[in-house]
């Protein structure tokens, strides 16, 4: 039989964490408009920048940069991996962490295995951002770089410039033949799930999909048939829309990742209340019985023993 | 220039990652290339730029405003000038000593980094940046901005 006081002593502990879980649903709910906000923000950049990329290459076929080509590879030799993923820093937030380590280790397998069919190598490192994932993706042994540390949260445009940097330098030097960037994308509340975009060389076809509908065959400024100039020079001003386009792609993805992160802890905090509250219930319908039974076997002896007494007499 | 060319306008948009800077139509913008400047008036010929820091001048209504853009490009179209570019500032807009603080810390950086390397010409675009911020409020900015910006240039020049 449960004595009261030990359920007591639960309900107290259970209220104490539904206190807490309530509080963070709150924080990361406040955290969530505002990523919202910052989202809202840099969308209109982003997809104007993507449309004109697309816009330009149409008009300019003569237009051979690097960061558009795809490296073309022989037997026995290496591809050179460089994947960004963007975890979260702190835990308690359902399986978002988890979601996005599970993707990465899937993604490299695969691409391993590919690689291995066409007599191929594969060399990867991984740039991770926030504890949680790198921790998890270090102990499950894969080759992280060590000195690659960004906050995640709140994110900039100016952190995103430094890592859009570090990608350009890498790619530019060599070191990277692709890189892809991981991140988890939030359709509405409840689904959410991880991306991977190939970020270097550009994914022409799938520049489009970020546009919004209706809008593949742009034509936002410029009429049909135009003949363009460019300032100074053709490949000058591409390496520019590059700088930008990497710029914007890396920072919407920060943005767009952290949201995700503030939703998904926002509902693991919303449930882990609702059974906090259940827990509740149950406990108190527990403590009631127990008194009320305390109660009963007190009267019992009472009575019991009143008899005694009066049998005696 | 004739009445009517003058009468002419054009749609400008400005976007950068953290808002809309501006939507209207204007008589002529004054952009800084990486050749320099270029003046834009309605009717010009397609054109893509490449823009890097610097001032950019937007007139409208026979009055002129000044703004800092920084890296980025602008799209001349037949029906919008479209210019994307990493941060837009209006004089009034800039925090002096923050300009002058990144301003020092870039060159710092800039003059420890060996000559040619990749890292250096970051620095040294973020001096340009900054550079440019402090330009505007020297030539454009409040009084009380351009008191700040003197008694900080004071501060650097006797060090």
């Amino acid at each position: 039989m449960d004595r009261p006081v030990d359920i007591k002593k639960r309900l107290r502990s259970v209220n104490d964490i539904r206190q807490l879980t309530r509080a963070m649903e709150l924080v990361s709910a406040a955290k969530m408009r505002r990523s919202k906000l910052q989202h809202d923000l840099v969308y209109p950049f982003f997809s104007l920048c993507a449309e004109s990329m697309l816009e330009i290459q149409r008009y300019s076929a003569e237009i051979d940069n690097a960061f558009f080509r795809l490296r073309e590879k022989k037997e026995g030799q290496t591809w050179r991996i460089g994947y960004f993923i963007l975890t979260g820093d702190q835990g308690l937030a359902g399986a978002y962490n988890n979601n996005v380590v599970r993707t990465t280790e899937e993604h490299i397998r695969e691409k391993i295995l590919d690689n291995e069919a066409k007599g191929l190598q594969t060399d990867y490192t991984l740039y991770v951002f926030g504890n949680i994932g790198r921790d998890k993706l270090i102990s499950d042994g894969y080759r992280v770089d060590p000195d690659f540390s960004f906050p995640i949260t709140e994110p900039t445009y100016y952190e995103a410039r430094e890592v859009a940097n570090i990608i350009r330098r890498k790619y530019s030097a060599g070191e990277f033949d692709l890189v892809y960037l991981i991140y988890t994308k939030t359709d509405s509340a409840i689904s959410m799930k991880p991306i991977i975009s190939r970020v270097v060389p550009v994914n022409t076809k799938g520049l489009s999909a970020f546009l919004p509908e209706g809008l593949t065959d742009a034509g936002i400024a410029l009429e049909k048939g135009a003949v363009i100039e460019y300032e100074p020079d053709a490949n000058a001003v591409f390496s520019f829309l590059i700088d930008t386009y990497l710029n914007a792609v890396i920072y919407g993805a920060l943005v767009e990742a952290y949201s995700s992160e503030q939703t998904a802890r926002m509902t693991a905090m919303d449930h882990a209340t609702q059974n906090a509250d259940e827990m509740l219930k149950q406990l108190r319908l527990r403590g009631n019985r127990a008194r009320q039974s305390l109660i009963t076997t007190e009267l019992t002896e009472i009575i019991n023993g009143a008899r005694s007494v009066q049998s005696i007499d | 220039m004739s009445e009517d060319k003058k009468a002419k306008t054009m749609m400008l948009e400005i976007v950068t990652p953290y808002r809309h800077f501006y939507e209207g139509p204007v008589e002529s913008v004054v952009l800084s290339s990486l050749n320099g400047s270029v003046g834009i008036l309605p009717g010009h010929a397609p054109m893509v730029i490449a823009l890097i820091p610097g001032i950019t001048k937007i007139t409208m209504d026979g009055q002129t405003r000044h703004a800092v853009l920084t890296d980025g490009f602008a799209e001349i179209g037949q029906h919008l000038l479209l210019i994307l570019c990493d941060s837009a500032n209006w004089p009034e807009e800039i925090d002096v000593r923050r300009a002058s603080d990144a301003y020092l810390r870039a060159k710092e950086r800039a003059d420890a980094l060996p000559r040619q390397s990749e890292e250096k010409k970051y620095s040294e675009n973020s001096m340009k940046r900054a550079l440019e911020r402090m330009n505007i409020v020297r030539l454009h900015g409040t009084a009380h901005q351009k008191s700040t910006l003197r008694k900080l240039d004071g501060d650097t020049t006797s060090e």
